[in-house]
């Protein structure tokens, strides 16, 4: 497994390990060596120590016995002057001490001892001569051994480094680098010339020349394997190509869907909940959104009233206008491609079956030829024409709710405010007055005798004499917030904002005087003639109390039960308090 | 060499007849043997009318042959005296032979070794006169016999009742050294109940003869007696004695050769248990031959050419007080000479003799 990018020379490895083995074995033979000599020169020692006890034991004994110190120290230096001998110490019985010049000290171990007897008599030991061996000696010859192996395993080891470094080198590593200089240019592309491995003829071949054809042969199957490959890769762009055309396609057919999705749905969620006047807008925005989308130059729907007159509805593009009739050629449901105007155009179209029905119609070049295209159309068309019928039920739901409303807060006999509506709006103009620092006033007005009327004219007259006295409150009370109710029986009130006390019993004073102008006769009345009372009470923001409506409408039936007690036909103002 | 000098311009005052000798001593001129010697003979020069010159070979063998040979030429002396040792009397003698200068050998007298190349005096070498020596043999056995009486007399035996002896010789090669180790012997074959233990050559050294005692003394601890081939040695021994905590003169006993007044002293005080000496004088009796011999009376007549006369005294502690006070007083070495007295049959050289002043 190479884990680095280092180059490093087989040859050079093999070198360095025969270094190594060479180094190995010559410090084994130096080991060997050093034994050797070390044996020899013990042996050389020895030789020389019993040498010495044959030539110098004698002197030595003599002098010793003669005690001739002169002699004896020369003998002794004559002893140490041997070359394995370091140092000599002789010692006599008697305490002398005689030592060579280089034994000073007497030091280290003592490498032979030589009892010195007398010749006279041998039991007799005069003393002892001991020996100290010349390390010094040893070590140069052991050093001068193991130079000597040194030179010679490093010269011998240099000459085989060189011949295998050579032989390496012309054998190995020059083919090899053009081996591998061969198959670095090798490509599966184009053919390479075979390697040129500049060896001489001969008449055998060897590993080099097998290499050599293996990545021939290697070469050859490569180029096979190239062409082989490249046929694969141009059936393969081919295919990729086709699949890509085939994607964009269906990418494109995607977008479209999405298209049309995005503007269903944009459209739908945009009419979920709309009031009937947004419908035009929104209808009108989703049109021109289709027409951007479609590319169309025209953009309309139609509605078929009850008349089965075809009128436009809603138009995007000069081409038609909105609310003007239209023509079309033969009444066909579902979908039609009609010759339109300037050009040709895409219509759709459903009847109900009632006969009404909705159209629409997209002019300029429609594009119609794809089934789906024609299908998601009709989807647009169909949510057009359920938009167009919401917007019809939209309408339709709101006029009933406007009218459902007017008949909850206006009494029926009268057409004028109820109870109820008198007790909405009472609030609202309460915090109006108060918002704005306007005065505001109440009237209170019950008919006079009105039960005497209805048990002499029956029930039906009394209510039209009702209806006749609210159309006269109605008249005379019409500008905005002035609010006619009818509270009940023969009871009516009237809120009357912005109005102090003063100009509420002017109002007051104009309604007495307009229903005693209807002149309608009443026989149970002291007058002859239907007449009413009037109770008055005003607040102004000038009052130091808040505005307490119930106490104002309390007030103003006080003035009234005063006008009744006053008289009657007549118009009484609430004092303030 | 230099006091010679001095002597020799001296001695230019005197008769021209007198007498030149030379004297070639093997020592150095402050050797206290060798200066006691030289004041001697310059005693005698001048009781005999001798003009004396002394050499110093400073213990020089060589020297000793070379100081013959320088006296050959313009110094040429009448007489020459040679005190040759180490084996330089050969050379000694045939060169001043060769130059025809008489010569009488002193001291040290011809050894077996050298008999063949020398002859008999006046035969090969005419010129040779002769030789005078001490009887050394005398020293030897005298103070081996005083040493051995007294350690008997103090009965310093070992159990088996014997006496343990070690000697210390000079040398064992020098005439005068053999004869004195030759006297030893001859006392030890008196004395059967005396065991030499052993006898080792100390080379005329103290420094050496108190190592080698110290040995011995160490192998031998039984040994009582000392004896020494010179004062000089004995010391040295006395010293070890000390350092191997024995005592001299009681628990162990010496002798020596010399006179010297450190020997005489040492007598006096014990420590030193016999004492012979007295063959310093050798050279002065030779003046005295020379001196008959110059005056035509020739002692190969009534003597023959070579003497050996006992020189040697037994130093007693009475002796050795009167050595003491005598060695300064002046001794008229006339009444030694038969020119001066004819009816002296023999020369009689012995130390008692002089210090009693006549022969």
């Amino acid at each position: 497994m190479i884990r680095s990018e280092r180059f490093r020379p087989l040859r050079r490895r093999l070198l360095r390990r025969l270094f190594w083995l060479a180094l190995c074995c010559g410090g084994l033979a130096i080991c060997g060596q050093t034994w050797l000599v070390y044996q020899q020169e013990t042996e050389r020692f020895e030789a020389g120590v019993e040498e010495i006890g044959r030539t110098h034991l004698p002197l030595l004994a003599v002098g010793l016995w003669d005690l001739e110190v002169e002699a004896l120290q020369q003998q002794v230096e004559q002893i140490a002057a041997r070359k394995e001998v370091a140092s000599v110490v002789l010692q006599s019985s008697t305490g002398l001490l005689i030592s060579s010049a280089a034994a000073e000290q007497e030091t280290g171990d003592v490498d032979a001892v030589l009892p010195i007897r007398n010749a006279r008599s041998p039991d007799e030991l005069l003393g002892e001569l001991r020996i100290h061996a010349d390390d010094s000696q040893l070590d140069r010859t052991i050093l001068l051994a193991a130079g000597q192996k040194i030179v010679e395993v490093a010269l011998f080891t240099g000459l085989i480094s060189l011949l295998i470094g050579y032989s390496l080198h012309r054998e190995l590593h020059v083919p090899l680098k053009r081996i591998a200089a061969y198959v670095a240019r090798l490509s599966p592309q184009k053919p390479a010339a075979p390697p040129q491995l500049r060896r001489r003829q001969r008449d055998w071949f060897d590993e080099m020349d097998l290499v050599t054809r293996g990545f021939e042969t290697l070469h050859e199957g490569l180029l096979r394997h190239g062409a082989e490959r490249d046929a694969a890769m141009q059936a393969l762009a081919a295919e990729r190509d086709l699949l890509d055309s085939r994607v964009a396609q269906r990418t494109q057919v995607l977008q479209r869907i999405s298209g049309y999705q995005a503007i269903l749905s944009r459209t739908l969620l945009r009419c979920v909940h709309l009031r009937a006047d947004a419908f035009a807008p929104a209808l009108q925005q989703a049109l021109e959104e289709l027409c951007e989308f479609l590319g169309a130059r025209a953009c309309a729907m139609a509605e078929r009233d009850e008349k089965r007159q075809w009128r436009w509805r809603l138009v995007r593009g000069s081409l038609w206008r909105a609310g003007e009739p239209l023509e079309l050629p033969n009444e066909q449901p579902g979908w039609s491609l009609l010759d339109c105007e300037a050009g040709q155009a895409l219509v759709f179209v459903r009847y109900d079956d009632v006969g009404g029905g909705q159209l629409f119609v997209l002019g300029g070049e429609p594009r119609a030829g794809d089934a789906d295209e024609q299908r998601y159309l009709q989807m647009v068309a169909e949510m057009l024409f359920s938009l167009l019928d919401r917007w019809q039920s939209a309408e339709a739901l709101e006029q009933t709710q406007a009218e459902l409303e007017r008949l909850s807060l206006s009494d029926p006999l009268t057409g004028l405010g109820n109870r109820r509506h008198f007790e909405q709006v009472r609030e609202q103009e309460c915090r109006r007055a108060v918002r704005h620092g306007q005065p505001l006033s109440v009237l209170m007005l019950d008919v006079d005798y009105f039960k005497a009327y209805n048990d002499q004219y029956g029930h039906g007259a009394g209510d039209d004499c009702l209806v006749r006295i609210a159309d006269c409150i109605r008249h005379l009370f019409q500008r905005a917030g002035e609010l006619p109710v009818r509270l009940g029986g023969e009871e009516f009130a009237v809120i009357l904002p912005a109005y102090d006390s003063d100009l509420a019993q002017a109002a007051a004073e104009r309604v007495r005087s307009a229903v005693l102008a209807l002149q309608c006769p009443h026989a149970g009345a002291p007058l002859g003639q239907l007449s009413v009372s009037l109770g008055v009470a005003a607040w102004t923001p000038a009052d130091e109390q808040p505005l307490d409506f119930e106490a104002l409408l309390e007030r103003a039936d006080r003035a009234l039960y005063q006008a009744k007690a006053g008289g009657r036909n007549r118009v009484c103002v609430s004092p303030l308090r | 060499m230099r006091p010679s000098v001095v002597l020799l311009l001296l001695l230019i005052a005197l008769p021209a007849q007198a007498a030149r000798v030379a004297f070639i001593s093997p020592g150095h001129a402050d050797e206290q043997y060798w200066a006691g010697a030289a004041q001697a003979m310059q005693q005698a020069a001048d009781d005999l009318g001798l003009q004396l010159e002394i050499y110093h070979a400073e213990r020089d063998p060589l020297r000793q042959i070379s100081l013959v040979r320088e006296l050959t030429g313009p110094r040429r002396p009448d007489y020459l005296l040679v005190a040759a040792d180490k084996g330089t009397l050969v050379e000694q003698l045939r060169t001043a032979d060769a130059a025809g200068i008489p010569t009488l050998a002193v001291y040290n007298s011809v050894q077996q070794s050298e008999r063949a190349a020398l002859g008999r005096p006046r035969q090969k070498l005419p010129h040779w006169l002769g030789s005078l020596i001490p009887q050394a043999e005398d020293a030897g056995y005298l103070s081996a016999r005083a040493l051995i009486e007294e350690g008997l007399r103090k009965g310093l035996v070992d159990p088996q009742g014997r006496l343990q002896m070690i000697a210390l010789y000079g040398d064992r090669s020098t005439d005068s050294s053999i004869r004195r180790n030759q006297g030893l012997q001859q006392a030890l074959q008196e004395y059967p109940q005396v065991q030499l233990r052993q006898a080792v050559s100390a080379d005329w050294r103290r420094d050496k003869a108190q190592l080698q005692a110290q040995h011995l003394l160490r192998r031998y601890p039984q040994a009582t007696l000392v004896w020494s081939g010179s004062d000089q040695l004995a010391f040295g021994a006395m010293q070890a004695a000390v350092a191997e905590q024995r005592v001299p003169g009681k628990d162990l006993l010496f002798s020596a050769i010399k006179t010297s007044d450190e020997a005489m002293g040492a007598v006096l005080d014990g420590r030193l248990s016999a004492l012979a000496g007295g063959h310093f004088m050798a050279g002065a009796w030779a003046l005295v031959m020379l001196h008959d011999y110059d005056h035509g009376k020739d002692f190969a007549a009534d003597e023959g050419t070579e003497l050996e006369r006992a020189m040697f005294s037994l130093f007693d502690p009475a002796l050795a007080r009167r050595y003491l006070r005598e060695s300064g007083r002046d001794i008229d070495f006339r009444r030694f000479s038969k020119v001066h007295n004819p009816t002296l049959a023999q020369y009689n050289f012995g130390f008692a003799a002089f210090l009693r002043g006549s022969p």
